[in-house]
């Protein structure tokens, strides 16, 4: 990979119930990165060891050439965490001024460019915005102090389709200068296949693969077919398979030598959607 | 830091008008019925109280978590709090010694010496339940940090008690009463600077 903006090395956290397990990924300078993954797999935590909000066990998480969060210039991070982010009972004008007196890169006009764009009111209080709006406003919030790594939790959820797809239309206009990265958790894999250069799938707090998106929707597939093809099925081919009503499913990493070997099985291009699936709720041969 | 006082001042602006007119009628029509300078003890410790109240309502909001991504190291966010504290409780003193002469003023009352007195009281009232309740309130969750709260001012009142119960036994305390205040206030002070310097590095520390 290129220069990384971003990059976890072993990072270890255990908690009971729950251990992030010697994750390393990288983020390059000029890439989206999608981190990907079930409610409780690690994601967010992945995100809180990455910002220092909380304190990591083990492991090394190096943010724009520093390996320490407090000698980051945070001016160059935008941060949207999932829900809301602020004081409820303020209003965009007042955090307007807040955040003037915070970030010395702080840009007002496009902070009324972008909250005008998505039709926030200035002077209408956070506790009135809907689910949406919050996310319209952190969006905002994140690209108005000029970041060059922007780090987003579960950003594009509660947004409508429309919505969706200009803020994702934002991101690929954000990383148009090589500089700037997007690391962006998501459950909405739909949306990472549109923008994500690279996704990371994170599943029980361990790192599942972190490959380069084109690679994951070009080669892996899966071959539906019945019990009689599936018992043929090499073990070292199947990633994970599932028994469905009438046939079966099995994920492969190279479905076009698959198509070659098995040239009677009906082999499917995997979506990102499946392919967590699969890793998730199928079995491993 | 700048920006974080102007956060929480907005967030205590939002429901204080109220609080504040709620107080000053109450409060003045306390004040003929008992000592006018009870106001000063009022008015400080419910202005000072509004900061503590932040905290919670950062959690609440998420902000704690959001503040660590801006460019403020986490020491100065907690300090902040300090800071607004430390401001509203001599922003409490002041109103409510500005109030209070009023009121002895018309009442044909006015005294340099209880106003000094109370105005001592105040300090302890804010400054020492302020050392215990803000760490508490970044520390625990919203019904724990009340308690401590709660505590805190529990823990003022016992001290106030317990040093008047003990140097009574000692000395004619009704004759050094002003003194011993005094002294307490101080005390408070140093307390309160001794949280202040501490708590900061090790809250910092503390997952969110």
């Amino acid at each position: 990979m290129e220069n990384a903006a971003l990059e976890l090395k072993n990072v270890s956290k255990q908690y009971k119930d729950f251990t992030l397990d010697n994750i390393s990924f990288q983020v390059p300078q000029g890439s989206i990165v999608g981190l990907i993954g079930e409610n409780g797999a690690g994601k967010s935590t992945a995100i809180h060891a990455i910002l220092g909000l909380i304190s990591k066990d083990s492991g090394t998480v190096t943010m724009l050439g520093k390996t320490d969060i407090d000698a980051v210039c945070k001016e160059n991070i935008g941060v949207v965490f999932d829900g809301n982010n602020y004081p409820v009972m303020l209003t965009p004008k007042q955090l307007g001024k807040v955040f003037e007196n915070i970030y010395r890169s702080w840009n007002k006009g496009m902070y009324k460019e972008l909250l005008n764009k998505f039709n926030l009111p200035l002077d209408k209080k956070i506790k009135n915005f809907s689910k949406g709006m919050k996310m319209k406003y952190a969006i905002s919030v994140a690209f108005s102090h000029g970041a060059k790594l922007l780090i987003l939790d579960e950003a594009t959820s509660g947004l409508d389709p429309i919505m969706r797809d200009e803020i994702l239309d934002m991101f690929l206009d954000f990383i148009q200068d090589e500089e700037n990265s997007v690391l962006v958790s998501s459950h909405i894999t739909s949306d990472l296949e549109k923008v994500a250069d690279y996704i990371v799938f994170i599943h029980n707090g361990k790192i599942v693969f972190s490959k380069p998106k084109d690679e994951l929707l070009e080669n892996y597939g899966i071959i539906k077919c019945g019990a009689r093809l599936f018992d043929g099925i090499g073990k070292e081919e199947i990633i994970a398979y599932r028994k469905q009503d009438y046939e079966w499913q099995i994920l492969v990493g190279d479905r076009q030598s698959a198509q070659k070997k098995y040239p009677e099985a009906l082999i499917v291009p995997a979506s990102i959607d499946e392919i967590m699936l699969m890793y998730v709720k199928g079995e491993m041969k | 830091m700048k920006g974080l006082l102007l956060k929480d001042l907005y967030i205590i602006r939002s429901g204080l008008f109220i609080l504040l007119l709620t107080f000053i009628f109450i409060g003045t029509g306390m004040a003929f019925v008992i000592s006018p300078w009870v106001l000063i003890v009022i008015f400080t410790v419910t202005l000072s109280f509004q900061s503590a109240v932040t905290i919670q309502t950062d959690k609440s909001s998420q902000w704690d978590k959001f503040s660590v991504t801006l460019p403020v190291p986490r020491k100065q966010i907690v300090s902040s709090k300090y800071v607004m504290y430390f401001l509203l409780s001599l922003a409490g003193l002041v109103i409510g010694a500005a109030i209070s002469t009023i009121c002895a003023l018309l009442q044909n009352n006015f005294d340099a010496a209880p106003l000094l007195m109370y105005s001592n009281l105040a300090v302890i009232v804010s400054m020492l339940p302020g050392s215990i309740s803000i760490p508490c309130s970044f520390w625990f969750d919203e019904e724990k940090s009340m308690v401590g709260t709660i505590l805190s001012y529990m823990v003022t009142s016992g001290i106030i008690v317990g040093t008047v119960l003990i140097l009574n036994q000692y000395i004619k305390l009704q004759d050094h009463i002003s003194m011993v205040i005094g002294v307490l206030a101080v005390i408070s002070i140093i307390f309160y600077a001794i949280s202040w310097c501490l708590c900061p590095s090790k809250i910092c520390r503390k997952d969110i």
